[in-house]
């Protein structure tokens, strides 16, 4: 290939692959609908992902459960360590969606095909649904083993719910920036960790004081409140950075 | 970018060092902070003339070092997250300007500065209160910056492509501003903190005898003017090892 001016232009820096930005024209529900829907499905196909992770955050309860539950630990530790087996839950396999694009060479096809937009959207909807999915499991499991009697039942599943819901979206943004790194298991903790950090402190203080009977309700909904003003914060910060981060 | 790498070459190649005028100041304020603080400044009195602090008052000189250390951290770390933020709204090209190596390399002295104000602060601690570390909440804050600034490095190191690495790193320090935002200004001031009385004492110029004025007077722009000067030879290393790279 050459171009008027006799120099020859290497394959690598032809035309890079733009961002869709119109999406096909379908409105951004539809295609972000679309994208959920086909991670589900294949996700259904072959549940590797799900198995592991759920395997995973068993295995980690189970540790837990052993190393702590027989010395009778505090309702402050029962909180704190439901949160380390769900974080670690998170940042094993919540990156999957977008390193199982890259490892099948699919992420090109859907950079032409779907606006970032609708390609994050689409999934932060499944990495929610698939860490509501397996905090269904492991919650329970957890307040078996451990011996969690919620004061405030309605309050201990609005702080879990609201707390995934920040976890959730914390995990997409860092996985989608670690898909194209090398050393990606380690690194996706690592990155994961500080940001969530904050959400931390908030979700085992909420989670404790929903155990406790000794706590008002309004102190309940401010925790809960900060849980998902965290969520929407990182949200917004992911809406905006991730065209960034899906372009080549 | 051309016009500062011709000017970098000619002040190189005629021997000249810019900015030698206030690497000098840097010195002068240095020495006179060494100076002031071991040989002019009494040890910590409180109102009543009481010594505070251990031995004999004399304990608190560490803050004239540790302080600044976490100062520059945070200052390091807004640069970075500033620099960072340009190179974004810029196009994410990174060739098109220093915005990137600008953000690297003040993650780079952030680190440094946040390892010393970490370690300074807990011999302080052990002297002060009996234990290197207490999970202090603003201790705690200033171990996740430097965690984040570590994670900074590590995805940098890790992305081979130059124009992905400046776009995945940028995106990062972009994100990790909000929960470091959080922990650096929030957390401390809700959370009841060791770090409350010193704070107090210090900012509230309670401690007799021109502590407050050695502080912001001397450390501050002594401080300062380091991290300029290290940022500038940082900033030259690295658009040097640009320039070898690229064979211009």
């Amino acid at each position: 290939m050459s171009t008027s001016t006799g120099r020859s232009r290497p394959l690598a820096e032809a035309a890079p692959v733009r961002p869709c930005t119109q999406g096909a024209g379908a409105p951004l529900w539809t295609q972000a609908r679309a994208i959920f829907l086909k991670d589900v499905r294949s996700e259904l196909r072959n549940r590797s992902a799900l198995n592991s992770i759920l395997l995973f955050s068993l295995t980690a309860t189970v540790v837990v459960g052993f190393a702590a539950g027989a010395v009778g630990v505090a309702t402050s530790v029962k909180a704190a360590l439901l949160w380390v087996v769900l974080f670690f839950a998170a940042f094993s396999g919540l990156a999957h969606v977008f390193i199982h694009e890259e490892e099948t060479g699919t992420t090109t096809a859907l950079r032409l095909t779907a606006s970032p937009g609708a390609v994050l959207s689409g999934k932060l909807l499944f990495n929610l649904a698939l860490l509501g999915a397996i905090s269904l499991v492991v919650v329970p499991v957890y307040m078996a083993v451990m011996d969690v009697r919620p004061a405030s039942p309605a309050g201990f599943a609005a702080a879990v719910i609201a707390g995934g819901f920040a976890l959730a979206s914390a995990a997409t943004i860092v996985g989608a920036i670690i898909a194209k790194a090398r050393g990606k298991g380690a690194l996706y903790g690592a990155l994961g960790f500080p940001i969530i950090l904050p959400l931390l402190f908030m979700a085992v203080k909420t989670t404790r004081d929903t155990l406790q009977a000794s706590t008002e309700p309004s102190v309940l909904a401010q925790g809960i409140t900060g849980l998902v003003s965290f969520g929407v914060m990182i949200v917004a910060a992911s809406v905006l950075c991730f065209p960034v981060v899906w372009e080549d | 970018m051309n016009g500062i790498a011709q000017t970098e070459a000619a002040s190189l190649a005629e021997g000249r060092v810019r900015g030698l005028w206030w690497k000098g100041l840097c010195g002068i304020w240095m020495a006179a902070l060494i100076l002031a603080v071991f040989g002019w400044l009494g040890p910590a009195v409180n109102a009543e003339g009481q010594p505070m602090f251990t031995a004999g008052g004399h304990g608190a000189k560490a803050i004239f070092f540790h302080v600044p250390c976490a100062w520059l951290t945070f200052i390091a770390f807004l640069v970075g997250a500033f620099d960072a933020a340009r190179h974004l709204l810029r196009g994410a090209r990174p060739h098109a300007g220093l915005d990137d190596l600008k953000c690297a390399t003040a993650m780079e002295l952030g680190l440094l500065f946040a390892v010393l104000a970490t370690v300074t602060g807990s011999l302080f601690s052990r002297n002060e209160w009996g234990a290197f570390w207490s999970w202090d909440p603003r201790q705690t804050s200033i171990l996740v910056v430097l965690l984040i600034l570590a994670a900074y490095g590590v995805l940098r190191g890790s992305v081979t492509d130059p124009s992905t690495r400046a776009r995945l790193s940028s995106v990062y320090a972009v994100v990790a501003l909000v929960p470091a935002f959080f922990l650096i200004w929030v957390l401390p001031r809700v959370m009841a903190t060791l770090h409350e009385g010193p704070n107090q004492t210090i900012v509230g110029g309670m401690i007799g005898g021109n502590y407050r004025a050695v502080l912001y007077g001397l450390a501050l722009p002594a401080f300062l003017s380091l991290f300029v000067w290290l940022f500038q030879i940082r900033i030259r290393l690295l658009q040097l090892e640009e320039r070898a790279a690229h064979g211009s």
